[in-house]
């Protein structure tokens, strides 16, 4: 698969493409772009979820079949925490295979778990058992077999060689086992930041791939990055050296034993207090380091980025958007987005944003499920979209227990496993071949994408088209409807020249009209909520719709201007906090925020459309389709779509413009507070939130009961306007 | 009936004033505006000013008009561009608008490198048939377009295309589903 191209990596200031104001002689043929793209599907994976080789619950065998068999992801990425771990992740449960899903089985605190149901014998994977056992227990050489250094008994084994000489083994046959692109990537303690889920797939070989493949250069990253890796070894017999050709930077601060970059007492390079910007500067050198030696195969994609709050470089925590911009800029092909949707859905705190556990999360917690850097119209990600970056928006599970029940349940306290609850979607070009990971990798570097959460939608085809003005209006509309609604019952994108899909541009002459259409599919049929009874945040407005059997409401367009990339120099534009905690603790009522700075702003971001029953067109097998007509455009601009479940102003949930609310305002992270939504069905289940006898949407039934879905923008640039330097298709 | 003064054509049993449109405003006043209705056309085909052989230069001309529009030279023909008549109106859009988005179409792609000007979604004509012709007077006569429109790429896309026809001169044009209104 040819590679993407993108701009070169530069502090660029506002590009603008004139064109000649006199006609010049000759003829000349739009480009035949449609027919040089390969057919494409959309195919359903996740990228960040954990094991018992950090701190999950299920061994790598279960975790991957949950995640591609129980809950029917297309590909998937096995991506734990950096570091080490003392557990054995790669022993497997028994039962391994799931038992049938029921409610009621009995968990950790009704005992006896494993439940009396479950076939006896085996190793059942309660403490120090299966998965749960220990590296130095199990290893056939004991803590000999352990390399790198640790004097902990059991001792902890280093990811690098978790990854290297056993994760990948597993992934790789349960790949071709499952005949599935399963690959390993690794959920990374970024420098000077939180986390980030990233992966470098050259070397593996995983499905439809044949041969023994290996994870060596991902094991080397992390040993050489990851700022909880603290082993000195050098990778033992790897004897890895981080530093590298194209960084002289890096290779200034590498120290001399571990050779990475390490001081002593900070041996993970993060920032310290002699050297607040260590810690960033070292995880710009990672993306340098994987541009230079895996570029095609790689991504960077900051995870769950609001949870830690502001960047406090004290800490070494936290995403500003200058950081953001500094990793886009230096490999745009590698960093192009972020876990705005996080995991952990189904806890108190969703998405573990806010409450005491994380007090500075921005903006205090997060809005229908997703950070404050998206959920906000014209915020963080509008800014980054209003530069003309390629900057995608992505979800992830995040998967690691179930809270108060087990793995083999189905309710949660806690988090979703990996294709449960939310997805992401990417178009995957497949022409002549088979689903590969590297497509996949493609897939997600072009921004052709989106998130979803309870299977709300399962198909998207999103375009901007221009006019043809040879046609009368109504055709050119009618046949760009078509063409999306065609794309939905395909799963499939359109390809037609002279429309532009999610992370292309179309470009166009000033005065263009264009129309702007899209088609997704309401899955007829139920999703994999457990539970059937009336969503009680719709009961509030008195529409009775089950949990299991989500509609959706409306489908908003968001459009905004591009006014080219900002330079470093330009601090004031450049960087800046946004959502910063003031006073109290994040996701409390009295918490107070400083007003976002203009750098985090795009102010031009706004919602020019919306679709709902009563001007889209509903056609067989839950497809909705609608197009709008722009007019004479002008400037360069960029559209991007978000729908739900929820009308605007569902009280608590959304408000009269259908913005989401903080989810705090449905369940306070203060256990002792009543909700505000009620649960009152009798099917209600009793792990929600009760107060004087009465239950309160909470947990898992909070989740499944608000339900969104974001598209990746469509760029329009306008011959004279803004160029969108960072968008070559 | 007299013929109305000012600038009127006799289009599906009614006279029609050519509106003069500014965006963004419905047409209002005593102007009639003429929907595509097959509704208030008298009689089927067979009317004896529109032969069958300006019929199927119609046809021919469109198509191939609509073949070309992906070429600067197609775009700027004037066989395309004479197929708008001079009354044509649609979904707010007059002749001078549609002759002003092609020559602004062809000036793009001769003006950017190919690959840098998307073009427009080129479409391939089928099962042209013009109907319902009727005599609007002074030797003008109005019709019915419909026809199958195909999008020429991967897709293939497949819909369906309507609008008025006028034919004076001895030629037959587009005149658009004289709908004033600005979507």
């Amino acid at each position: 698969m040819k590679s993407l191209q993108f701009r070169d990596v530069a502090l660029a200031s506002v590009a603008v493409c004139a064109i000649g104001a006199v006609a010049l002689p000759g003829s000349a043929t739009a480009a035949d772009k449609a027919k040089s793209k390969a057919a494409g599907t959309y195919v359903t994976g996740d990228f960040h979820n954990h094991s018992t080789c950090s701190d999950g619950s299920l061994s790598m065998k279960k975790l991957i079949d949950k995640s591609v068999n129980t809950w029917g992801l297309d590909w998937f990425v096995q991506a734990d925490h950096g570091g080490s771990s003392a557990r054995n992740c790669t022993l497997s449960e028994d039962p391994f295979t799931p038992v049938t899903p029921a409610l009621g089985l009995t968990n950790n605190s009704t005992g006896p778990y494993p439940p009396a149901t479950y076939p006896s014998g085996g190793q059942p994977a309660s403490t120090g058992k299966g998965p749960n056992q220990s590296w130095q227990a199990t290893l056939t050489n004991g803590v000999a077999g352990i390399k790198g250094d640790g004097t902990a008994n059991p001792k902890a084994m280093w990811r690098w060689q978790e990854i290297k000489e056993y994760q990948y083994a597993i992934t790789e046959s349960e790949s071709r086992r499952l005949s599935k692109p399963i690959w390993m990537g690794v959920e990374a303690n970024a420098p000077g930041h939180e986390h980030v889920s990233m992966a470098i797939l050259d070397g593996q070989l995983p499905w439809p791939a044949t041969g023994t493949g290996n994870a060596n250069l991902l094991a080397q990253y992390e040993y050489c990055f990851d700022k909880n890796d603290l082993d000195t070894s050098r990778g033992v017999e790897n004897a890895w050296d981080c530093a590298f050709s194209s960084s002289p930077t890096a290779n200034s601060l590498v120290d001399p034993v571990s050779r990475k970059i390490a001081k002593a007492g900070n041996l993970g390079g993060n920032n310290s207090a002699t050297d607040l910007d260590l810690g960033h500067r070292k995880s710009l050198e990672s993306i340098k380091w994987m541009s230079q030696f895996a570029p095609n195969g790689s991504y960077y994609v900051p995870a769950h980025l609001e949870r830690a709050g502001y960047y406090d470089p004290a800490a070494g925590r936290g995403f500003n958007i200058e950081h953001l911009r500094n990793f886009n800029n230096t490999a745009p092909q590698i960093a192009f987005g972020f876990e705005s949707m996080p995991g952990h859905q189904a806890s108190l705190n969703r998405g573990e944003y806010g409450g005491t556990g994380f007090n500075r999360s921005i903006a205090g917690g997060t809005f229908g499920g997703t950070g404050y850097y998206s959920a906000k119209i014209g915020g963080v990600w509008d800014a980054l979209l209003g530069e003309g970056r390629n900057w995608w928006f992505f979800a992830s599970s995040d998967y690691h227990n179930r809270g108060l029940f087990g793995n083999d349940q189905l309710e949660s306290t806690q988090d979703f496993q990996p294709g449960e609850y939310q997805r992401t979607h990417v178009l995957v070009r497949k022409g002549t071949n088979n689903l590969s990971a590297q497509g996949i990798i493609d897939g997600l570097r072009s921004g052709n994408s989106f998130a979803t959460s309870g299977q709300l939608i399962d198909r998207l085809a999103f375009v901007v088209c221009s006019l043809n003005p040879a046609l009368p209006v109504k055709t050119s509309t009618a046949l760009i409807e078509a063409a999306v609604s065609n794309a939905v019952k395909n799963n499939a994108e359109v390809r037609i020249d002279g429309c532009a899909t999610m992370g292309e541009k179309l470009v166009v002459r000033p005065g263009a009209n264009l129309v702007v259409a899209m088609a997704m599919r309401d899955p007829e049929g139920t999703n994999f909520s457990p539970y059937s009874f009336a969503n009680p945040s719709l009961k509030q407005i008195n529409v009775t719709q089950a949990l299991n059997l989500p509609v959706l409401d409306h489908v908003d367009v968001i459009g905004g201007n591009v006014t080219g990339l900002v330079s470093a120099t330009n601090t004031a534009a450049y960087a800046g906090e946004a959502g910063k905690i003031l006073t109290g603790t994040a996701g409390d009522p009295t918490a107070t925020y400083q007003a976002d700075a203009p750098a985090t702003l795009n102010t031009s971001a706004r919602k020019v459309k919306t679709f709902n029953t009563t001007n889209w067109t509903s056609t067989t097998g839950g497809i909705r389709s609608m197009s709008y007509l722009v007019r004479n455009v002008s400037a360069t601009q960029y559209f991007r779509l978000r729908g739900t479940n929820l009308p605007p102003s569902t009280p608590n949930e959304t408000d009269a413009d259908g913005n989401p609310l903080l989810d705090y305002l449905v369940i306070p992270f203060d256990t002792s507070k009543p909700g505000t939504v009620p649960c009152n069905e009798a099917a209600c289940p009793a792990h929600l939130r009760t107060i004087n006898g009465i239950k309160y949407s909470s947990f898992d039934v909070s989740a499944w009961a608000d339900l969104w879905f974001y598209s990746n923008p469509v760029f329009v640039q306008v011959t004279g306007s803004t160029s969108v330097a960072s968008i070559i298709k | 009936m007299g013929r109305p003064s000012g600038r009127t054509f006799y289009f599906k049993g009614m006279w029609v004033t050519k509106m003069k449109l500014t965006n963004g405003i419905r047409v209002a006043g005593a102007a009639v505006v003429c929907a595509v209705a097959l509704s208030a056309c008298g009689g089927g085909g067979g009317v004896s000013g529109v032969t069958a052989a300006q019929k199927d230069s119609f046809k021919s001309a469109y198509t191939s008009g609509l073949d070309g529009t992906n070429t600067s030279t197609g775009l700027n023909s004037t066989e395309l561009q004479d197929l708008f008549d001079k009354f044509y109106v649609d979904s707010g859009l007059n002749r001078s608008d549609v002759l002003s988005a092609l020559n602004g179409e062809a000036s793009a792609l001769l003006a950017a490198a190919t690959s840098a000007h998307s073009g427009v979604p080129k479409v391939t004509l089928s099962d042209v048939a013009v109907s319902n012709c009727v005599d609007a007077g002074s030797g003008a006569y109005t019709c019915s377009l419909t026809a199958t429109v195909t999008n020429t790429d991967v897709d293939t896309t497949v819909t369906t295309l309507t609008s008025g026809l006028r034919m004076a001169d001895g030629k037959l044009r587009l005149l658009g589903d004289q709908i004033a209104t600005l979507n």
